[in-house]
């Protein structure tokens, strides 16, 4: 098995305050389902195909976008008593720019008012206006087939789902994973990695 | 009259590192400032901004804030303290006046265009550039040599940009799928795939978590692991089965990472594989052994399924983009494929490529790819080339005094290279339609 070591039971120090560590991540228990979603999905043969488990694949890719493992608020800077901020600080600025600096959107936010403003087909990049109507356009370019268009937006410009088969990997070593674990569906390639996941890792963190 | 302006700053923004340096003929990478485009704040509660990240020596549990999110310029606070130290700073390689100088800009496709006029209101009314130019990123590409990236000696006897080109763009936040034709973004073949360097070591990160060590607060060190480790396979089950069947101490792939130790300074490497029972290992070092991790996670690029998500992978998707575009480009397009980006470094990108892509194409294609030198700037190094033609960048940008006069929407119009009414320059604009062909007529 290339990829599990034989862990030490705690880990080593490799300086007064410092140390990598072998225990398992701490918020490993987020993706935990409810107990009632799981006794359910004990006795759910189609759990894969289910709209609880999409739910967690969905969480799962979200924390795979996360810039940090916890959600963290890093302030601004204090600017320093030197003179190098001063020439930085406008006397005034305009309500635009006030606006903007305090502005505290994410993406998601502004997709969602882009999406109200312009409802486009979502996941449909195919469905596209072909042409801009646009009275600033004249005749002939109105016939021309090869305009380059409008851009599409965000969601429809996402890629398509693929019509290869999805492959399933043993979540303990990555090997192909045949096997689907009865309680919490988890993956494993045999009899061995299968143990350890019911030791270790069952109904704590999968995908 | 305010001073004429005398230099173009070509800004490349992107949600890992912004790519900026000033204009100048025979521009060479190393004149690419490439400074983190974030706050860092370290275990010691200092937080850290811009450049200053390239002097700490300490990344353990480091987090991070970025303006930039999911590649879109979000977040103008943290981005104008990073922007303001770049730019404006006295002991800043780049310092400017942004009153005496023009500002190239890059963005992703699709922006959503409430974050693209909040931008143009910064660049005008906060640091008020003299002229300002906002396109999508990939559009600066064709105005590199990029003849010259598939024949070396290939000298064009024609001014750039390359007639068609199909810019792969795979980045931090995402990868891009972006036909350019005579120089115009073809927007209804643009496409994403969420996958980026990001998405890839956050892969990484939970892999060796829940198999070595606990590394879900260390993306930074994470990140260069997989720098130093990953590689794409052009042989994905074989690799599987090899490491499958074969001792780590007998499998070429499986490699050791030695881990840096903060304490004493000493920097992280990857080495050849030695088996802890040798008793080589020395006692205080901490090695991460990897084997299929090496490749299971940068093939998300070309299989995002492998995780769940409901995209196709690269080769794929060029076919979806190129099937929006003509007939009659999408042969010029698969000879013309440009792959940029940070991810285009990986070991096997290439290769992997050309071996998906060729058969997924028309039978009378030829696939040709190119990476280019330094995937990293070279988007940068073609602003840099737009940037040196003054007429060409005449046309394009918008003047402060016109922002005033005219207002957000306009801008955001003329910069699309849509039709505008009652510019300074007094050119035909209004007549000037979103086609290349009627555009490239009036220009001649
Ligand atoms: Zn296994
Ligand atoms: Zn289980």
């Amino acid at each position: 098995m290339p990829t599990i070591e034989v862990l030490p039971s705690s880990s080593t120090t490799s300086g007064p305050n410092w140390t990598y560590s072998n225990l398992p991540p701490a918020l490993a228990h987020r993706n935990t389902l409810p107990v009632a979603t799981r006794v359910r999905a004990t006795r759910n043969n189609n759990f894969e195909n289910s709209a609880a488990r999409q739910r967690q694949i969905n969480t799962r890719i979200l924390e795979l976008e996360n810039d940090n493992y916890r959600d963290v608020n890093i302030p601004i800077p204090v600017k320093g008593k030197g003179g190098r901020s001063s020439n930085r600080t406008k006397a005034s600025s305009t309500q635009n720019v006030r606006r903007i600096l305090a502005s505290q959107k994410t993406f998601a936010n502004h997709l969602a008012d882009e999406e109200a403003l312009h409802p486009s087909v979502t996941g449909s990049a195919a469905a596209t206006p072909s042409h801009p109507t646009s009275g600033l356009l004249d005749a002939q370019v109105l016939q021309d087939e090869e305009d380059a268009g409008q851009p599409l937006g965000y969601m429809a410009a996402a890629s398509a789902p693929p019509t290869k088969p999805k492959r399933v990997f043993c979540e303990i070593c990555g090997y192909w994973g045949k096997y689907r674990c009865q309680r919490c569906a988890a993956r494993y390639c045999g009899l061995e990695c299968g143990a350890v996941h019911t030791d270790t890792r069952c109904n704590k963190f999968y995908a | 009259m305010p001073p004429k302006p005398t230099r173009t700053l070509v800004v490349d923004n992107g949600s890992y590192t912004i790519k900026a340096g000033f204009a100048a003929e025979n521009a060479v990478p190393e004149d690419c400032l490439q400074v983190p485009n974030c706050l860092a704040r370290a275990r010691d509660k200092r937080v850290l901004v811009g450049q200053q990240l390239d002097s700490c020596r300490d990344f353990g549990s480091m987090s991070f804030r970025r303006p930039v999110e999911k590649g879109y310029l979000v977040n103008w606070e943290a981005e104008k303290e990073i922007w303001d130290r770049t730019f404006l700073d006295s002991d800043s390689k780049l310092q400017c006046d942004p009153r005496q100088t023009v500002l190239l800009l890059t963005e992703a496709p699709n922006a959503p265009s409430a974050l693209q006029s909040n931008c143009d209101q910064m660049v005008f009314e906060e640091y008020e550039f003299s002229a300002y130019y906002r396109c999508v990123g990939p559009t600066l590409i064709p105005w590199n040599n990029i003849g010259a990236l598939y024949t070396p000696d290939y000298n064009p006897s024609t001014n750039p940009p390359a007639e068609a080109c199909l810019v792969i763009d795979s980045g931090f936040s995402h990868t891009h799928i972006t036909p350019i034709i005579n120089g115009q973004l073809w927007n209804s073949g643009v496409r994403r795939i969420d996958v980026g360097g990001k998405f890839l070591t956050n892969y990484l990160k939970e892999m060796v978590s829940l198999r070595t060590y606990n590394m879900m607060e260390e993306p930074y060190l994470v990140n260069q692991v997989k720098e130093s480790v990953c590689y794409i396979s052009t042989d994905f089950s074989g690799d599987l089965e090899k490491c499958k069947a074969l001792k780590n101490s007998a499998n070429p792939i499986v490699v050791d990472y030695v881990l840096p130790d903060y304490n004493s300074g000493k920097l992280g490497h990857q080495r050849a594989h030695i088996p802890k029972k040798l008793g080589s290992a020395r006692d205080d070092e901490q090695v991460m052994v990897l084997g299929n991790e090496r490749f299971t996670v940068p093939e998300l690029l070309f299989s995002p399924t492998d995780v769940g998500l409901k995209q196709s992978g690269i080769p794929e998707t060029v076919i979806q983009s190129l099937e929006s575009v003509p007939e009659r480009y999408r042969n010029l397009l698969l000879a013309n494929v440009v792959v940029v980006g940070g991810n285009a470094n990986i070991p096997g990108f290439l290769d992997r490529l050309q071996s998906e892509l060729q058969p997924l194409a028309p039978s009378d294609a030829i696939v040709r790819i190119a990476k280019p030198e330094d995937p990293i700037t070279y988007t940068w190094q073609g602003g840099v080339a737009l940037a040196l033609d003054k007429a060409e960048m005449k046309r394009r940008q918008v003047t402060r005094a016109e922002y005033l006069e005219y207002g957000t929407a306009w801008c955001a119009k003329k910069m699309a290279g849509e039709a505008v009414s009652g510019s300074e320059t007094k050119t035909t604009e209004t007549k000037e339609g979103r086609s290349h062909k009627k555009r490239r007529v009036d220009d001649s």
